[in-house]
């Protein structure tokens, strides 16, 4: 199973969507990205697993945190 | 507790000493996890970030606010109110502020009454707040920044008043909680001021270099420093995200760890502990100056602020010095309320307690003063 990442507006976000990720079971990896991936150059993503992408962007959505998927991202 | 050859009375210059407990915090961030916090994506700078977000959410909790992110952390009480009123008022219109304000709040409104052409009024603290800030209320007054305790007097102002006198008028709240928080509690549900202002390093037992700025809602007015924020590089201006967009450059991670176990420290003694022991060690000061034939300027909120007949405040607290009592004399940088008070000459003595005084600390400074 892949992984996907999930691009957040600064490390701010990704600590607090990691956090809540966790309390529901979700493990994340909070990464840095690079040009390739954001508009602006350089930011932060979390890294999850494919399976738990579903309940993740629920999570994140519900918590108003906004997010990019990154495609192809290793 | 952390033993000292000092009777600290200077607490709301700053705390000391602190809690072993924010030592140990303080000390444990510098051995293991200090790396630069949003920066990088190693083992230490996450680490770090995790702890800067768990202060957040400690101080947003602890002002009853739901959304850590609005907790901006300054380097102290001074940098969030020049960033807070330096960020809103940019435009001509008329301010309320009151006449207990520390140069804090008062130097940052008076370059932007410079700059803008802001007009200021000042209410009277000793006069019921609808009394005294209702008449100044004109057409274009947009604006309420207040202390909330007095760093001379040691008076307290009714929060609640004050956010229903800003409600009804719709004005904007800018609030200086430097010698509040830590001694009463702040609940941003029941008095929601639109910006809170205050140090770390006063009665929330953090290290100097910590403060924070508390925003009601997600606001982007302009930014008092640009630099680097940690993602967007190629963006030009600071972004609009918050926190970042109002903390350029590192944070001071240790200070905010400090914060962050303050807090703690604080939350775990619980608030009505804090003001029994504070209401009775200012019982006993009141006492201790009455006893001693001091004129007291006022003795509230564990502040009081005195003069000894035939001593020039700069000599009383030399000669408690003297004795390693730690007072400060002086303007104590409020003007305003010391050209009321008349005491705009020669400043006066104030002795300012924190929970972690004691008894005996009160009575080595009655017997100081005493001979």
């Amino acid at each position: 199973m892949g992984t996907t990442v999930l691009a957040v507006k600064s490390s701010t976000y990704g600590i607090m969507a990691k956090k809540h990720l966790k309390k529901e079971g979700i493990s994340s990896k909070l990464i840095k990205l690079d040009t390739e991936a954001t508009e602006n150059g350089c930011g932060y993503g979390i890294r999850i697993e494919n399976r738990d992408f579903f309940r993740a962007v629920a999570i994140l959505g519900r918590l108003r945190i906004e997010y990019t998927v990154v495609n192809g991202y290793e | 507790m952390v033993m000292s050859k000092y009777t600290y009375l200077d607490n709301a210059a700053t705390t000391f000493p602190k809690p072993r407990y924010v030592i140990k915090e303080v000390v444990k961030c510098l051995k293991e996890y200090c790396g630069n916090p949003g920066r990088s994506a190693h083992k230490l700078s996450l680490l770090a970030a995790e702890i800067v977000y768990d202060t957040r959410e400690r101080v947003a909790e602890y002002i009853g606010l739901s959304t850590p992110e609005r907790i901006i952390f300054t380097s102290n009480a001074t940098h969030a109110l020049n960033t807070a009123i330096k960020g809103k008022l940019n435009h001509k219109c008329h301010v309320i502020t009151s006449d207990l304000e520390h140069n804090s709040v008062l130097r940052p409104i008076y370059r932007q009454m410079q700059l803008h052409g802001i007009e200021l009024s000042y209410y009277d603290s000793d006069i019921p707040l609808y009394d005294s800030i209702i008449p100044l209320i004109r057409d274009n007054t947009e604006f309420l920044i207040t202390t909330l305790a007095s760093n001379v007097t040691g008076r307290i102002i009714d929060t609640n008043i004050i956010y229903e006198i800003a409600n009804k008028y719709k004005l904007y709240t800018i609030v200086d909680a430097s010698q509040y928080l830590g001694h009463m509690s702040l609940d941003i549900n029941k008095t929601p001021f639109d910006i809170v202002c205050a140090p770390g390093h006063k009665s929330l037992f953090g290290m100097q270099g910590s403060g924070f700025m508390a925003l009601l809602n997600e606001e982007t007015f302009p930014t008092l420093l640009e630099g680097g924020s940690g993602s967007e590089t190629y963006n030009p201006y600071m972004p609009s995200t918050l926190p970042e967009r109002y903390e350029a450059g590192t944070v001071n991670t240790p200070a905010i760890a400090s914060l962050g176990a303050g807090i703690s420290y604080l939350s775990a003694l619980g608030n009505s502990f804090i003001r029994e022991k504070l209401n009775k060690l200012t019982i006993r000061l009141h006492e201790i100056l009455y006893d001693v034939g001091a004129t007291v300027y006022g003795c509230e909120n564990g502040i009081a602020t005195f003069d000894m007949s035939n001593e020039l405040s700069r000599e009383v607290v030399e000669r408690l010095d003297e004795k390693n009592i730690c007072v400060r004399g002086g303007l104590h940088c409020a003007p305003i309320i010391h050209r009321k008070l008349g005491t705009e000459e020669h400043g006066a003595v104030r002795v300012s307690l924190s929970i972690l005084n004691s008894i005996e600390d009160l009575d080595r400074l009655y017997f100081a003063l005493k001979n």
